[in-house]
């Protein structure tokens, strides 16, 4: 029976590309509120997991789901209530102002929040009238992350969100998630190289390894478990031994 | 990579559509010169209507090379980041005349292939003529030179005078005009190469320091200016006008497929119409270039809807189910095609009648029929392509993930 609190729920999921497979019967649950971290080497399946979630690929048995529902046929409505941000920029026409872009995004919501916008595009001081392709990597990934966050999703979902943003616009991009996270109890899933970063969040972990999950749980559970003295990224080392 | 081969590169990126315009055109009219099959085949043999399809193309393939060449020489004088490319400006002056003396040659054989010296004489001063404005237009604001008479003067002398004599002769006012449209051309031909040399000095030695622009160069500023911002005041009228419409996806949809056009591209609608109508009416003699359209189309289709990247935004950002989301792609794709083509239709129909009235041969119905065919056939195509990319999609394997790469426009 479904726990109404349970944003993704992953079972036995597996995905395979040909004869490789990328995904071994992953089993995963968030809750309401979780940010969750989840961790893996280049080529762990961090991605494909995110996109088998989202519906984006066809897994090749188990089951996804999103408030409940099944992934690969997501209602309009659940996909309004989600804020997806990719590993890559490219989806974005390049040709746009920024501030257009994103007045163009918010177009396909029926909730958007201009004022969040702005203030997040003044605080991480990028040009609202430049032309998105001019911008570099890192700034197009600030601009990916905003647009993301307008409509007041109830559930965050980046795809290595932080691997062209700068030690200054990383630590404004946590503090943003912790506050969105307490102030309106948004659910986050988000994958990353940079374990400095879930610690800094106290975020759950999931860690991929070998196309299988080989931990979920807290982070301090982790930390008791291989040693108080260890930090996460020692523990990712040595885990990926 | 060279550095010259590396700037030459980067001349095409500026504006590839106009570089392929540009390619293309001057092989259609090299290779409707050179092959009488080809010319029946391209353009229905010169001496028939479609002459002026040639024409057209010919003006058109002018217009675009020296459009390109002030960008690019105006964008590596102004643009800060090729200051730091040693050199630079010897090279860009190098690549340009290699550019100019492949272009002219093509057009001196395109014009003395026209087989009537007057009409030769006149389009190669044209051009010439074209070229030099295009100079002074470079540093009109900036250097003084480019503001006297000093050039505008003796070149107008020199060109309204031939363009005088090519019409008194043909009035039968002058009976020996060859020398004396030599010596014009001449003294013109002078002028310019005058002026290539002093604006080489110039452009080389010129310090780019000097952004205020005044007169002449203002309303230039403004007009580039306003070409630069159309396509956002489209998107910005666009969205707009989604947030109350019915058809809302299809039009928020149609802005990241197919980017935005403003309506001044129906300007071009008569034309286009034109040479798609000569298609048709030579339809026989055209099959190549009628079979190809709907190909090109089809890739270009392809590059649209199995668009990874985009597709993947899309389908996140609408409010729509799996289902919902592929049949409003294909919805959209469809409404692009009718509002693109279907204006074209009166437009053949007008040409039917003009040109039965001067020759009275073609029934109203072919370009109808032949018109809705090749349309069946793009949305039979486009149907297709729709089933084998979206239809059953994980979006995961769609394989296109810039779209036309081909025709972006990037400074890599």
């Amino acid at each position: 029976m479904e726990n109404s609190d349970v944003v993704i729920r992953l079972e036995k999921v597996s995905k395979s590309y040909g004869n490789k497979q990328v995904l071994k019967d992953i089993d995963l649950t968030i809750r309401k509120g979780t940010i969750m971290g989840l961790v893996g080497k280049n080529g762990a399946g961090k991605t494909t997991m995110i996109k088998g979630l989202l519906g984006l690929l066809k897994l090749v048995s188990g089951k996804a789901t999103i408030f409940g529902e099944d992934s690969w046929d997501l209602p309009g409505e659940v996909k309004q209530r989600i804020g997806y941000v990719p590993q890559k920029t490219d989806m974005f026409s390049g040709w746009m102002r920024v501030k257009d872009l994103l007045d163009y995004i918010g177009a396909f919501y029926k909730i958007w929040n201009k004022d969040k916008i702005s203030k997040l595009v003044k605080e991480w001081s990028i040009d609202p009238d430049a032309r998105f392709r001019d911008l570099s990597e890192g700034e197009k990934q600030k601009v990916a992350i905003v647009a993301a966050m307008g409509h007041d999703p109830e559930l965050y979902i980046f795809d290595e969100p932080v691997a062209s943003l700068d030690p200054v616009a990383r630590r404004d991009f946590i503090k943003e998630l912790i506050d969105l996270n307490l102030d309106s109890g948004s659910t986050m899933l988000f994958s990353t190289h940079i374990t400095s970063d879930l610690e800094r969040i106290a975020a759950d972990i999931a860690i991929l390894k070998d196309n299988e999950l080989k931990y979920t749980g807290s982070l301090s559970d982790l930390k008791e478990k291989y040693g108080e003295q260890l930090n996460l990224e020692d523990i990712f080392i040595e885990l990926n031994k | 990579m060279n550095t010259n081969l590396k700037i030459m590169k980067f001349s095409y990126r500026l504006h590839p559509i106009a570089s392929i315009i540009l390619i293309s055109g001057m092989v259609l009219t090299s290779a409707g010169k050179f092959s009488d099959t080809l010319n029946l085949r391209f353009f229905g043999g010169i001496d028939s209507l479609l002459m002026l399809v040639f024409v057209i193309i010919i003006a058109l393939t002018n217009l675009v090379f020296y459009v390109l060449l002030i960008h690019f020489l105006r964008v590596t004088l102004d643009l800060q980041l090729f200051h730091m490319v040693p050199e630079i400006r010897e090279r860009t002056i190098k690549i340009s005349i290699v550019y100019f003396l492949i272009y002219f040659l093509w057009f001196i054989y395109i014009a003395f292939s026209l087989e009537n010296i007057s009409l030769s004489m006149f389009f190669i001063t044209w051009n010439l003529y074209f070229l030099s404005i295009m100079l002074t237009a470079i540093f009109y604001n900036k250097v003084s030179v480019y503001r006297s008479n000093k050039y505008i003067i003796p070149k107008l002398l020199f060109y309204f005078s031939i363009i005088g004599i090519i019409v008194l002769h043909s009035q039968n006012l002058i009976k020996d005009y060859f020398y004396l449209v030599l010596l014009f051309q001449t003294g013109f031909i002078g002028v310019v190469i005058y002026q290539m040399i002093n604006f080489r000095k110039n452009f080389i030695s010129f310090n780019a320091k000097d952004n205020e622009v005044k007169g002449f160069g203002r309303f230039i500023r403004r007009v580039e200016d306003f070409f630069e911002n159309l396509p956002d005041r489209v998107l910005k009228r666009k969205i707009e006008r989604s947030r109350s419409s019915r058809r809302k996806y299809i039009e928020l949809f149609e802005i990241t497929l197919f980017g935005t056009y403003h309506w001044l591209i129906y300007i071009l609608y008569p034309y286009i119409a034109w040479i798609v109508w000569g298609l048709i009416i030579y339809h026989e003699d055209m099959n190549v270039i009628i079979s190809g359209i709907p190909i090109f189309s089809g890739f270009y289709l392809y590059s649209t809807i199995g668009n990874k990247d985009k597709i993947t935004f899309l389908y996140m950002t609408s409010g729509l189910s799996r289902k919902e989301f592929v049949n409003t792609i294909l919805r959209t794709v469809l409404r692009k095609y009718f509002v693109v083509f279907l204006p074209l239709l009166p437009f053949m129909i007008l040409y039917t009648y003009i040109y039965n009235v001067f020759y009275g041969t073609v029934e109203y119905h072919v370009p109808v029929i032949l018109f809705t065919f090749i349309l069946a056939g793009w949305l039979f195509l486009t149907w297709i392509i729709w089933m084998a990319t979206l239809q059953f999609a994980d979006f995961d394997k769609l394989t296109c993930q810039k779209k036309n790469k081909l025709f972006a426009r990037s400074f890599k």
